[in-house]
């Protein structure tokens, strides 16, 4: 994976380039003064656990739903698996997710469920643009694409 | 592998999926598989306008870019509507993995026109009854 040779590459001015400017969380305290793509993978996990929770919170309150959000929780899991095992240990990803609200009806349920996703997909684009490893930019960007996939999923 | 190197090796996958694209548009029909008939036509289109698109980028930087070949191992089997989305979905995650690539070798204008396909490439491979993967355009 490449992160950790970008973190080889990168340890000048990452303070610099460290999104998480706040010690809001013991994740951003990891990272404050690492490089520039373990912030990066540290954002990501965050944005990956908020769609996660997201999807969970949406199949418990509406089990009907629970076959069609099958695909998007087993594709958030295998991401923050792999972005988990591209940060060096010792750096805390267990960020906690924002609270989230499901909708009464599955109808409407579904389409937050479906923004919280474009928001993901988003996220993702935007951390490939800024990741300095390609290998990592390509992983980000291939889970981008999987969330596309998985919208299309919801949306159908 | 340098930035003009994945480009050039994108261009040389845009050049075979219009060929082969235009192949499978080819064989077909409009009246009895008009939504397979159309999703061909539309893949078709982007991968040109693709091609077209890494053409003028490549040659502003002050590059040939690589001609296409005079033609492309076709597949197998490309009589039914079944063997025709077979065939587009294995084009279709070919240059999927170049766009990968192409993501992973630029910055920039660049490595964002490669996320944009790539996205494209991946939704587009379900509409040739692909199933979703975990990370696609990755080897």
């Amino acid at each position: 994976m490449g992160v950790g040779a970008a973190t080889v590459l990168a340890t000048a001015g990452c303070a610099l380039n460290n999104p998480l400017r706040e010690d809001k969380t013991p994740a951003a305290r990891a990272v404050r003064d690492l490089e520039p793509d373990v912030a990066v993978a540290v954002e990501a996990a965050a944005l990956l656990r908020t769609a996660q929770a997201a999807a969970s919170a949406t199949a418990e309150r509406h089990p009907g739903l629970a076959a069609r959000l099958a695909g998007p929780l087993a594709t958030h899991r295998a991401h923050l698996d792999r972005v988990s095992a591209a940060v060096p240990d010792g750096v805390d990803l267990s960020a906690t997710a924002t609270p989230y609200v499901v909708p009464e009806r599955p109808a409407a349920a579904l389409a937050q469920l479906g923004t919280a996703e474009r928001s993901l997909h988003d996220g993702l684009v935007g951390l490939a643009m800024r990741a300095r490893s390609g290998p990592f930019a390509r992983l980000l960007g291939a889970m981008a694409a999987a969330t596309s996939q998985q919208l299309r999923g919801l949306a159908g | 592998m340098t930035p003009l190197e994945a480009e050039q090796a994108t261009l040389a996958g845009e050049h075979a999926a219009v060929y082969l694209f235009g192949v499978l548009g080819a064989q077909a029909s409009e009246s009895r598989q008009p939504d397979l008939y159309a999703r061909l036509l539309d893949a078709f289109h982007t991968h040109r306008r693709r091609r077209d698109q890494l053409t003028v980028t490549i040659a502003g930087s002050g590059a040939d870019p690589v001609p296409a070949e005079v033609s492309y191992d076709l597949p197998a089997a490309m009589s039914t509507a079944a063997e025709l989305n077979d065939a587009a979905l294995q084009v279709e995650r070919r240059i999927a993995r170049t766009y990968g690539q192409l993501i992973e070798s630029t910055a920039g204008a660049e490595r964002r026109w490669a996320l944009v396909a790539l996205d494209d490439s991946a939704v587009r491979q379900l509409e040739f009854r692909g199933t979703p993967e975990m990370f696609p355009g990755t080897d």
